[in-house]
């Protein structure tokens, strides 16, 4: 089984309001700390922009590992919300069975501060999974979470990005 | 018979690793972390192979945290439980020891054994790694639900994939 970066990198592009940065290079994925080559300090940067604005992310280079006999594989990434106060993270943990299929994920969302409890959503096993972590994750978001600028907009969109990172996910998978 | 362990096929299995502490432990950077992987200390009593495994988040500046993760396998390399103890760092929050016996938890993510036999797998590697496959999910999501106030700057939450990428792959190092 393998996943694909470059894949990743394009199908998380064409999520509708979704703007992937340095895409001609590399696809997008750029070197976190200049001075470092290791593919996991890699990140792809992005904005992601509805009506009530254009935030930042980051998405880090995933980690896989094959299940016993390589009849499937976890992938797991770290997500960055960019915010000025202080960034949120979304863990993302996914599995894919032997042909390539995604049939579970979850996800965590770290909000930066102690103020608001963070997200856990339950495992997603059937359906559409990246819909399914999009409703988990935003079911949990509260008109009063965090700030950014002075606005709540921002975390808002949080649903989304796990969605669009599942997505890709899924499509950079191949047995 | 007991089922065996390879060491040098479960560090190969991390990306990008380095031997560390006289050659006890590797370490791998993932994003802008690093984590600690000892060897795993090894038993059997003829028939089960058991692994103890202790990992560090390793925190510069301040005490890392630590889990500690115990793995049961049959004599056909199939895992039959896993207990983790967490310490966080610093603040000395702890989640005890716990204990997950690998087919009660229920989850079946892989979809039941037919779904993995699809791969050409025999029936017993299929087993395996689809207790695998759901006991990191359960595991993972368990510990999370400790985490509903916890803060720090991502490293300590991505400590939770480390652990079901780890279980993972001692599961892919066991063999009958």
């Amino acid at each position: 089984m393998n996943f694909n970066y470059n894949t990743f990198a394009q199908k998380l592009d064409g999520y509708p309001g979704m703007d992937v940065d340095d895409e001609h290079d590399n696809y997008g994925w750029v070197q976190w700390d200049r001075g470092s080559t290791d593919d996991f300090n890699k990140v792809v940067n992005y904005t992601f922009k509805n009506d009530d604005g254009e935030f930042e992310y980051e998405t880090w280079h995933q980690e896989t590992s094959l299940v016993p006999g390589g009849v499937g594989m976890m992938v797991s990434c770290k997500i960055d919300f960019n915010r000025a106060t202080g960034d949120d993270h979304i863990i993302v943990m996914s599995g894919f069975d032997s042909d390539g299929n995604m049939n579970f994920a979850q996800a965590s969302v770290q909000f930066h501060g102690s103020e608001d409890n963070n997200i856990i959503t339950s495992q997603i096993t059937s359906g559409d999974i990246p819909q399914g972590v999009y409703s988990a994750i935003k079911s949990g978001l509260k008109d009063s979470y965090g700030h950014v600028d002075d606005s709540t907009e921002g975390r808002h969109t949080l649903p989304d990005i796990a969605k669009a990172n599942l997505q890709a996910m899924a499509a950079a998978v191949s047995k | 018979m007991a089922a065996t362990f390879d060491l040098d096929h479960f560090i190969s299995l991390f990306p990008g690793a380095s031997v560390h502490k006289d050659g006890t432990a590797i370490e791998y950077t993932v994003e802008d972390s690093t984590y600690r992987i000892y060897n795993p200390d090894e038993s059997n009593d003829g028939t089960s192979l058991t692994l103890d495994v202790k990992l560090d988040h390793v925190r510069g500046g301040a005490t890392d945290d630590h889990v500690g993760l115990s793995l049961v396998f049959d004599s056909s390399a199939v895992l039959q439980s896993v207990a983790y103890s967490w310490e966080a760092g610093n603040d000395g929050y702890t989640i005890p020891r716990t204990l997950v016996v690998a087919i009660d938890t229920g989850i079946e993510v892989v979809g039941g054994l037919g779904a993995v036999e699809t791969g050409g797998a025999s029936v017993v590697a299929a087993q395996a790694a689809v207790v695998i496959f759901d006991t990191c999910a359960f595991v993972y999501n368990q510990i999370a639900s400790h985490m509903v106030k916890w803060t720090d700057n991502g490293g300590r939450f991505y400590f939770l994939p480390v652990v079901g990428h780890c279980i993972n792959r001692l599961g892919s190092s066991v063999s009958a």
